[in-house]
């Protein structure tokens, strides 16, 4: 079974991983980062302006619809800078941005940050649950084939992971909620808690759901590299001295997929983080979702603006993050410095 | 690969011919609201009273509408640009190109395409598409150039150094003729694979809007548009979620199918061509 590409998977930062010192290759992540993030703040400022500029007729006017108020539109006039040369608005709304002001929201009066940072703990909850979801079923379903050495059972997962990296989450969710939720009553059918741990009675079907983005490409990575490592002379000398498959499996193993399932995790995060959004929308979740649903249903255009970089800040930290998780984890950067 | 293609190719008939077998409109209100599947309606009838065979099928057209028209402009957008800068005689062009595709690779899509939707507004009018319509296009392919452009490019850097352009090179062959006949045709390849597998992106990017309070806006029957309508009564007619989500389902598995069908192909090929 081939691979299809993966969708919008940023490279590493490294062109050759275990190349190069530790603290090369930290400076090195922190450049291509760095570069990157200008780049997510300029493009979406420069985009977010065109849009507005480029279309015939009043675009405050299109954006709020033709029922809107005067003083709305007024306001949203003002805040896209419509008064304004095109490259002074551009000026301000990019000092603004590198400086953290996202504007103020048109339908909350209040700072488009502050809504955001009040969800997105609710968000970042879901997203690592979903995480360690999908790295506790995946991993045991990828290493399971190459441990029983079975072609048909290898095939079999292959296929499975082709159908299931195609069906969006929030489906799978919605199917959760029908047979989970309602059918057998194992949680509540959408809603939050008013905190944690309570909380996770409400987060668990969701995450199950998102996690369903993750599993099939965690259990194809692990299937290679466990199928790599199995065919190495350590692992067969292991066998050689009686040591049991279990021991093998964890012991000799799966050392060799962490690098790869970091890397899987971390450069998903524009694709999770997608996927979080719609879910947190059909489960009626108060994170990410439910505010650009609301900002989209008042045309709240700063706010979706607001979260949509916000967003973008906020995977090229955890591609960071990647690169820095990667560095210290691979033995070959670790025996060198 | 022909399950895929004979499972988009009965989706596709159907939904020309869906109409004309239940002997109703899409939008036609044809009996009480919320009937379970029965003889009569195959599919049972949706909150208004409307025939959820019918609709299932007819929103066929848009969803396949969107991801053959996005994928294919996104596809030439991207794929030219990627080329273009790859042969360019400047680096300065590539790096820029990479560091557009940066800021917007990383953005989740849906928020991107949120943007650029609720900025377009719903309301323009553009060649009687369905409202809603225009602006989700617009926005797809606005966005989904990027990767085409990354994965042309990074293709079109390595043919370049392969012995059959140098030849070209020497052999004295304009730089039109070199992209036109040596370069472009293996980039296609690449790009157009991946295009087929993106397609079901499009679609699952286009049914998640509706949840987001944008998309294609109803009474036009769209999978997500008929999803969402479902969320709210799926305690008591699970009909209405469940075979919208069931077709979209089908089209994911069976272009999947038809991807890896043709990646399997075009690997083969290449390894008996080396």
């Amino acid at each position: 079974m081939s691979e299809l590409p993966q969708p919008a998977a940023p490279a590493s930062a490294f062109a050759a991983p275990g190349g190069g010192s530790r603290t090369a290759r930290v400076a090195k992540a922190l450049g291509t980062r760095l570069a990157e993030l200008i780049a997510v703040i300029v493009v979406l400022v420069v985009l977010t302006s065109l849009v507005v500029r480029l279309l015939p007729g009043d675009p405050a006017q299109a954006i709020l619809g033709a029922s809107a108020t005067v003083e709305r539109v007024t306001q949203l006039r003002a805040q896209l800078g419509l008064d304004r040369s095109t490259l002074e608005q551009l000026g301000t709304s990019l000092g603004d941005a590198f400086q953290g002001d996202l504007g103020t929201s048109l339908a909350q009066s209040r700072p488009v940050s502050e809504v955001l940072w009040e969800a997105f703990p609710v968000s970042l909850s879901i997203l690592v649950l979903a995480t360690v979801i999908a790295l506790l079923a995946g991993i045991p379903l990828g290493l399971l084939p190459a441990l029983r050495r079975s072609r048909a059972l290898a095939r079999l997962m292959a296929m499975l992971a082709v159908v299931f990296l195609s069906i969006p989450a929030f489906v799978v969710g919605l199917y959760l909620i029908l047979f989970v939720a309602i059918d057998w009553g194992l949680a509540p059918a959408g809603g939050w808690g008013t905190g944690w741990p309570g909380n996770l009675r409400y987060a668990w079907l969701p995450a199950l759901a998102l996690s369903f983005v993750l599993i099939p490409s965690i259990v194809r990575a692990v299937q290679r590299s466990s199928i790599d490592a199995l065919s190495e002379e350590y692992v067969e000398a292991a066998r050689a001295r009686g040591v049991g498959e279990l021991a093998i499996a964890t012991r000799h193993v799966l050392p060799n997929v962490l690098l790869p399932l970091i890397t899987l995790v971390g450069f998903n995060a524009s694709w999770l983080l997608a996927g979080t959004i719609v879910i947190e929308a059909v489960f009626g979740i108060p994170g990410f979702g439910q505010v650009v649903q609301s900002a989209v249903a008042s045309r709240d255009y700063p706010l979706v603006v607001g979260a949509t970089l916000f967003s973008g800040v906020f995977v090229i930290l955890v591609n960071l993050a990647t690169d820095l998780l990667q560095a210290l984890a691979d033995p070959r950067v670790r025996v060198r410095s | 690969m022909a399950v895929g293609i004979a499972i988009v190719a009965a989706i596709a008939l159907l939904s020309v011919f869906a109409p004309a077998i239940a002997g109703d409109g899409p939008d036609r209100l044809i009996g009480a609201p919320l009937q379970a599947p029965s003889g009569e309606h195959w599919f049972g009838t949706d909150a208004l009273g409307r025939d959820v065979f019918v609709r299932t099928f007819v929103a066929a057209r848009v969803d396949y509408l969107v991801a053959i028209f996005g994928t294919l402009f996104s596809l030439i957008v991207g794929t030219t640009l990627g080329t273009l800068v790859a042969m360019a005689r400047r680096p300065v062009w590539g790096k820029l190109l990479m560091r557009v595709t940066d800021g917007l690779i990383a953005v989740p899509f849906n928020l991107l395409i949120l943007v650029i939707v609720l900025g377009f507004g719903t309301e323009r009018d553009v060649l009687g598409l369905p409202k809603g319509l225009p602006g989700v296009l617009v926005a797809v392919i606005v966005v989904g150039w990027s990767i085409y452009a990354r994965l042309a490019r990074a293709e079109a850097m390595t043919l370049r150094q392969r012995e059959f352009v140098g030849a070209a090179r020497l052999m004295g062959f304009s730089k039109r003729r070199i992209v036109g006949r040596h370069i472009l045709p293996t980039v296609i390849l690449t790009t157009g694979t991946y295009a087929v597998a993106d397609t079901v992106m499009v679609i699952g990017l286009l049914a998640g809007l509706p949840f987001l309070g944008a998309g294609v806006l109803p009474p036009t029957p769209e999978w997500g548009t008929m999803m969402f309508e479902g969320r709210g009564v799926l305690e008591s007619a699970w009909w209405v979620v469940v075979f919208p989500a069931a077709a979209l389902v089908a089209t994911a598995i069976a272009i999947s199918l038809i991807a890896d069908g043709l990646l399997d192909r075009l690997g083969a090929g290449e390894e008996a061509g080396r």
